[in-house]
């Protein structure tokens, strides 16, 4: 069993439910957080992925980040040591997606050789109030070369799919740059 | 009672022998007796790139780091040497920290690293093999810690690392 080790930054503006999402993912659908508490500065979880048939597990170190304004210098620090991140909106608030640009900019501004992230809309659930459609997340995920998904942490629907697919492609970057690295010379 | 010895002054308590300059290393446990320099551990095992490599003499067989920084690799010697220099052959590593353990210390409970020196690498040779000497002034270790805390990539590793004595004789 071979063991990969990733630091995922979870970023997005404040109540589009980021702690929810990961709370969700970590406890595999047991534990919805009920009520509302704002994340200060930020938290950390960790949980694991298995890939069986490549006979792997890849470790996530989880790094819930606040989304508040007055946590941004300590924000810069976090994101440094992270390989991959994910972007979560809400779907019923037009303004968390027109912020959802504005932090992966900010990721890619401060991490220059990630191995990729993720678009995330979240509350899915509450359809008869979604104002940011599933095309529009589509095309901005592809316009920055991110995987989309739209979950409910509510409902628990969704919500390991963009873990997995995460988990599929840091292996695949490790098992891309084992390839390039056996094949260097002594420049 | 205290016991007495015949010439009737107190006898001092026997020394313990598991503490102070005679003990050996906990590291010793780990060392290969039969090999001049050995691999004692290593902070990501990837069976298929294992820090073995580094020792194995060839070119394209590497350790590979799976994630994460920093990440050690720490090497033992048969017997405690002074180290001269140590060449690196490596990829996508941003700084290297090279640690010895002070010697005829740091018996008891956890080896105390020390580092001797620290190399910055170029920043624009990502995804190029980079070969590094890093002078060592004749320090004397029996065990060296090579720690990378930077890297170019999420994925860094070490081709081979070699290691000269004081003498001027290559150990590995």
């Amino acid at each position: 069993m071979r063991l990969l080790r990733c630091r995922l930054a979870v970023l997005g503006e404040s109540a589009v439910g980021k702690t929810a999402l990961i709370q969700m993912f970590k406890s595999e659908g047991a534990h919805y957080p009920k009520n509302y508490i704002m994340t200060l500065a930020a938290e950390f979880h960790s949980k694991t992925v298995q890939i069986r048939e490549k006979d792997t597990s890849v470790e996530f170190y989880v790094m819930d980040l606040s989304g508040k304004g007055l946590y941004d210098s300590l924000r810069r620090q976090v994101l440094e040591g992270t390989s991959m991140f994910i972007v979560v909106y809400d779907v019923t608030n037009e303004e968390s997606f027109k912020m959802a640009e504005k932090w992966i900019d900010e990721y890619n501004a401060v991490v220059s050789n990630s191995v990729g992230g993720a678009l995330i809309g979240n509350k899915s659930d509450l359809e008869e109030r979604i104002e940011v459609k599933t095309q529009r997340g589509q095309d901005l995920a592809r316009e920055h070369n991110l995987a989309f998904f739209e979950c409910s942490a509510l409902r628990g629907t969704e919500v390991e799919t963009p873990f997995n697919w995460l988990a599929n492609a840091f292996l695949n970057a490790y098992e891309d740059k084992m390839k390039l690295y056996a094949s260097l010379d002594k420049s | 009672m205290t016991p007495r010895s015949p010439r009737g002054s107190v006898s001092k308590p026997p020394r313990p022998t598991n503490f102070g300059n005679v003990a050996p290393n906990p590291l010793d446990k780990w060392l290969d007796a039969e090999k001049e320099v050995s691999i004692l551990t290593a902070t990501s095992n990837d069976a298929l790139h294992p820090a073995e490599n580094v020792l194995n003499g060839e070119e394209h067989t590497f350790w590979s780091t799976t994630g994460g920084f920093p990440q050690e690799i720490v090497l033992g010697f048969k017997q405690e040497i002074r180290i001269a220099e140590v060449r690196t052959v490596s990829v996508n590593i941003g700084s290297l920290s090279l640690q010895r353990v002070m010697p005829k210390k740091a018996s008891i409970g956890l080896p105390e690293w020390k580092e001797v020196t620290v190399t910055e690498m170029s920043t624009d040779g990502a995804d190029h093999q980079q070969v590094e000497s890093h002078k060592m002034n004749n320090v004397s270790t029996r065990f060296l810690k090579i720690a990378i805390t930077k890297s170019l990539d999420p994925f860094a590793a070490i081709y081979s690392i070699h290691v000269q004595n004081s003498d001027g004789k290559w150990l590995c």
